[in-house]
């Protein structure tokens, strides 16, 4: 059965069965995007309820043009967007680098030297850079989101996320070597 | 060697299957069922109240059925007048 058989079968019935294929295929994935984008595991975990919540009762409003997951992941998006300004009390939830880049020269760091680091070692780097960075790294790599989906999530344009891309993979390789480089040799 | 992101992501998700996944079904389950509840009985008690306060306050309930007459309920048409007569309108055709 398909996402959107399985939300027309819901609104129909409201069927428990529904309710938990709908959860089971998606919660998990909410939860590590929420994860990615507010850090901490309890802050996650509210947000995939309240999330799951709200689309639970909002289902009427998805009309089926695009597909279902895309409009749960804009819905996990923008809600953890809100939460991030709420809590930075700003309007831009993005670095002022990322409008202004300073003039620096940055060199490019292939994907290949992030995705081949040792979790653990990826894991304490990803804690030790700015949030900026960590939220686009995770964006991109582990989540999968598309350079210009990310320009839109943060009203951004592409070029800017790409430059912001570009620096945050050269601090992450940078860090690396600056706690793990000694250990290597 | 498998991406270091994409490991990253799959521990996310088991932590989350293992730790939190039948704590947040029941939540979402219990919520989204006390809210259409709410709603249900909205729906069934709000034309009910509207009608209360509606004659409290003096005036008359809507009743949809005197608004809007079914076929059955609408006069016949063909009763206002004689049946028409063979012939033209004085009688005075003659049909062969």
């Amino acid at each position: 059965m398909d996402d959107n058989e399985i939300v027309i079968a819901y609104r129909e019935k409201r069927h428990a069965t529904c309710f938990r294929l709908l959860h089971d295929r998606y919660a998990s994935k909410i939860y590590g995007k929420a994860l990615t984008m507010l850090k901490k595991e309890s802050d996650a975990k509210d947000a995939t309820q309240e999330i799951f919540t709200k689309i639970f009762l909002s289902l009427g409003k998805f009309q089926g043009q695009s597909k279902f997951s895309t409009w749960v992941y804009s819905v996990t998006y923008n809600f953890c967007i809100d939460i991030i300004r709420k809590e930075k009390r700003s309007r831009d939830i993005f670095a002022d680098e990322v409008e202004n880049p300073p003039d620096t020269e940055v060199t490019e760091v292939s994907d290949e030297a992030l995705t081949t680091m040792k979790v653990n070692e990826l894991k304490e780097v990803l804690r030790r850079i700015s949030e900026t960075d960590r939220r686009l790294l995770l964006l991109k790599y582990k989540d999968g989101v598309k350079i210009k989906d990310i320009a839109k999530m943060f009203d951004k344009n592409e070029s800017a996320i790409k430059m912001q891309l570009k620096r945050a993979k050269e601090k992450a390789k940078r860090k690396h070597e600056e706690i793990f480089g000694s250990n290597r040799e | 060697m498998m991406n270091s992101f994409l490991q990253i992501h799959n521990e996310d998700i088991d932590e989350y299957v293992e730790k939190y996944q039948d704590q947040i079904r029941k939540g979402v389950e219990s919520r989204v069922r006390t809210v259409h509840l709410i709603t249900d009985l909205l729906d069934l008690f709000l034309p009910k109240l509207a009608d209360t306060a509606t004659v409290l306050l003096g005036g008359d309930i809507t009743d949809l059925e005197d608004l809007y007459l079914t076929i059955e309920e609408e006069p016949d048409q063909s009763s206002q007048g004689p049946p028409p007569q063979p012939g033209g309108a004085n009688g005075d055709d003659i049909i062969r």
